[in-house]
């Protein structure tokens, strides 16, 4: 069993789920309660885990499910508005962060936790509770997307 | 752009992206407590100025049971002492529309295996049953789901299909306040802007594999209230009764009665969420 102190794992994992939450929410406001929200879960949590990768795997899978909770709630959309003011580094003259908010969120995700975290498909597969074939499609498809807004500058739907 | 400029320009987008300081220590304050607002103890003085304004329901969401009623303004003798009023304020009934009101009563919280209450008893009819003031967006989805020869609708909820493990029904609310024991809008100062039915999918024994559900309420001061529910998700939490600032506003855990309430607000001050809490 993997042993851990809040603190070290808040630490170090915090950035992490806020930037997944970020990501699929875009909006700055509902990734700050998700991320506090997630944290309420690990510190209520009697789950066990077999390893520090074990942990930051249920961290995202947590982060997925609290977002999805807050999509399907007539809150947000009563209450969403679009963050404008996205906290993105690009580089100058750079479509991604426009392409990138186009995307469903769906897409948003996969190409979050493979670009950015690393995550291979079959992790990708345990992580969102989708099938290894879906995440693949999935990440195909966000990527032909994201071509496809950046180069022709088309929003598709 | 090939893959690895993607992910090189990908990364560089969020490399920036952190959670900033306040976040950070809020989140770490969270198990040290240093921050968290202590658990909110019912006072006599609060309890009294609360104006309850209950939640309309439909006739057959609720049953007269004298066996455990539950009062609209006393929590269940499971929650902790702490959290009991000592005094029960005026009750005050506002009309909900387009629906009529009535005082609800909460059924004492049973097994959910053994009992699902339902008001009336329900005839087997190949038509929906509607109650005479079911809310309109209650009566359309049940009527979109309705097929001849595969449709049972009583008490409040509709059978629009079935698996090998599951059925997916679609609830009304009122009967999903009967499942999880309590008419949340009952006991606390809002009221309900949420959805009228819910499609969930129920085991062999009826009650619903995966039961949490964000309900949605606008206080009488305009503030905006989710709370997400679950009886499914109960456990002893340690944050329970729990005010937490969050950015937006307030965050609140509670866990009472089998039940296990996350509740966000915003526009809302922290006695009025304190309120809410100790009302859940």
């Amino acid at each position: 069993m993997y042993r851990y102190t809040y603190d070290e794992i808040a630490e170090k994992y915090i950035d992490t789920i806020y930037r997944l939450a970020f990501s699929r929410t875009k909006s700055t406001q509902y990734a700050e309660d998700i991320t506090q929200d997630v944290f309420v879960k690990l510190i209520d949590s009697r789950k066990s885990f077999e390893s520090e990768e074990h942990l930051k795997a249920w961290l995202l899978r947590v982060t997925i499910n609290l977002t999805k909770d807050l999509f399907s709630s007539a809150w947000f959309k009563r209450t969403s508005e679009l963050d404008e003011n996205i906290s993105y580094t690009a580089e100058e003259g750079s479509d991604l962060p426009h392409a990138l908010s186009c995307l469903p969120k769906k897409y948003r995700t996969v190409i979050h936790l493979h670009y950015y975290e690393g995550y291979r498909v079959d992790e990708i597969a345990q992580i969102t509770g989708a099938s290894q074939g879906t995440v693949k499609s999935q990440l195909h498809r966000g990527r032909q997307m994201l071509k496809t807004i950046m180069e022709e500058g088309e929003t598709v739907e | 752009m090939n893959d690895a400029e993607l992910k090189e320009a990908y990364k560089k987008m969020f490399d920036d992206v952190h959670a900033s300081d306040e976040l950070r220590g809020r989140v770490i304050n969270l198990k040290h407590r240093n921050r968290v607002i202590t658990p909110f103890k019912a006072t006599i003085g609060t309890i009294a100025a609360a104006v309850m304004i209950f939640a309309a329901v439909n006739e057959y969401g609720f049953v007269e049971n004298t066996d455990g009623v539950i009062s609209q303004t006393t929590v269940s003798t499971q929650t902790p002492q702490a959290e009991i009023s000592a005094v029960k304020p005026e009750a005050t009934t506002a009309p909900q529309k387009p629906k009529t009101t009535k005082k609800p009563v909460a059924v004492k919280k049973t097994d959910a295996v053994a009992v699902l209450p339902v008001a009336q008893t329900p005839e087997p009819s190949s038509a929906p049953v509607v109650a005479e003031h079911a809310p309109a967006e209650a009566e359309a989805d049940i009527a979109a789901y309705t097929a001849e020869g595969e449709m049972a609708s009583y008490g409040g909820r509709a059978i629009v299909g079935n698996d090998a493990d599951n059925t997916t029904e679609i609830w009304e609310i009122n009967r999903y306040y009967n499942y999880i024991g309590t008419d949340i809008g009952s006991s606390i100062n809002a009221s309900y802007t949420g959805p009228q039915s819910f499609e969930l999918d129920t085991g062999a024994d009826g009650t619903p594999v995966e039961d949490m559900l964000s309900l949605t309420y606008l206080s009488a001061n305009g503030g905006n209230i989710r709370i997400t529910v679950s009886k499914s998700a109960y456990f002893d939490s340690q944050l329970s009764g729990t005010v937490i600032e969050s950015g937006n506003g307030y965050n609140a855990y509670k866990v009472s009665s089998g039940v296990y309430y996350q509740i966000y607000t915003t526009g809302m001050s922290l006695d009025e969420v304190q309120t809410i809490v100790s009302g859940l």
